[in-house]
């Protein structure tokens, strides 16, 4: 330890007069915590005790957050984003030992970034019919300033993924009565008996479940999950594929396809996604 | 140069824009949508049929300026949601802080 400190000097020293003498150096430089520039704040990390299915109105629900990030259906569907800065580094160039401002010099940025979406469902009453709240927390590095959000969620044209995706949220049916839906994920596709056969795969804060159509669901308890991985599927190259293991040793597996031309990385997202979810559920963190 | 000093501190430090009496015309039961939209100028967004409207507010140390337009919530610091009655009377209003660090 004694030994490397003068070497540490030493390295300071010159990096130093290196950037002194004009030379460019790469330093970091801490980003300032807190909500991201351009986004509101007041989404907090818990549904609001105000928001209650079947009771809180479009109104109350205006008067208490402000207008919405996005509406849609009629106002029928509004979305509320926020996201944090909860860590975060600029890569910056130093030139004759002082940063250079120009945004152009920040070479990279590291951070941990919390998204938060509140995504609520009112009747036609204005009646409140779902509450959503999503949590999403993203780290790693990125060349250059640009920010980087995580593509939101929009209302869905008709006919398209997104709204089958929707319409599979709606017809959620829940197995055990106190299954609240988390997430759902379209166009996975369940291994069920060989065969690759496409389907809805649902993600609630007791259990993975995977419908298939003309199928009769399997359901695998979040207490039975032994192990949750990436597993390529041989058969399906092409397909991001996801393994579940039970604790009595079998296996279930859930593969995403793109579910057109346009939509080609999508279904790495939503396989990284659907495998995230179920190690939150796995590991209990998604409160009931 | 003593001058030339002052005349350059006054010229960077801005008066503030904001106005603390901005809001001082609401009264519930009273103050007609018109009233608001004559005062205010167009809101930033409206729900359910005009009842509720929707301003976007900085403030400074004069108080509360007018946001108008723009995406997202730069410069914003509260949204002011004015909720009325079928006739157009005011019934309630909040100040919601959209910006919270």
């Amino acid at each position: 330890m004694r030994a490397a400190a003068p070497r540490l000097r030493v390295l300071a020293s010159a990096l130093l007069a290196a950037a002194s003498l004009g030379a460019c150096v790469v330093a970091p430089i801490p980003r300032p915590r807190g909500t991201l520039e351009g986004m509101r704040g007041n989404v907090s990390d818990t549904m609001p005790a105000f928001v209650v299915e079947g009771r809180t109105t479009r109104a109350e629900v205006l008067l208490a957050l402000g207008e919405p990030d996005r509406r849609a259906d009629g106002d029928r569907w509004f979305a509320y984003d926020s996201g944090r800065r909860l860590e975060g580094v600029n890569w910056v160039a130093l030139v004759g030992g002082a940063p250079v401002s120009s945004p152009g010099f920040v070479l990279g940025v590291r951070e941990t970034v919390e998204w938060r979406e509140l995504r609520l469902r009112f009747d036609e009453a204005g009646v409140l019919v779902q509450a959503e709240l999503v949590t999403r927390r993203q780290e790693g590095f990125r060349f250059g300033d640009a920010p980087s959000a995580p593509e939101p969620e929009r209302p869905a044209r008709p006919g398209s993924a997104q709204a089958a995706l929707e319409e599979a949220r709606r017809s959620f049916v829940a197995v055990d009565p106190g299954d609240r839906l988390r997430e759902a994920f379209i166009a996975g596709a369940c291994r069920t008996d060989g065969a690759w056969r496409d389907a809805v795969v649902y993600v609630s804060d007791l259990a993975v479940s995977c419908r298939v159509p003309g199928q009769p669901p399997w359901r695998i308890e979040a207490a039975d999950i032994a192990a949750v991985e990436w597993r390529p599927a041989e058969d399906a190259p092409d397909m991001p594929a996801v393994r579940l293991r039970r604790r009595d040793g079998t296996k279930a597996d859930v593969a995403f396809r793109p579910l057109d031309a346009a939509d080609a990385d999508s279904a790495y997202r939503r396989a990284a996604l659907f495998l995230e979810s179920v190690r939150l559920l796995v590991a209990g963190l998604v409160a009931r | 140069m003593l001058a030339a000093t002052v005349v350059v501190l006054f010229a960077c430090a801005s008066p503030p824009l904001g106005r603390a009496d901005l809001l001082d015309f609401l009264q519930l039961g009273t103050t007609r949508r018109t009233d608001v939209q004559l005062r205010l100028g167009e809101p930033n967004a409206s729900f359910e049929g005009e009842r509720i409207l929707a301003y976007r507010l900085g403030r400074d140390d004069g108080g509360y300026m007018l946001v108008k337009g723009g995406a997202g919530w730069s410069r914003v610091r509260f949204n002011l949601m004015l909720a009325f009655d079928e006739l157009g009377v005011l019934q309630r209003y909040t100040l919601v802080e959209i910006e919270t660090r």
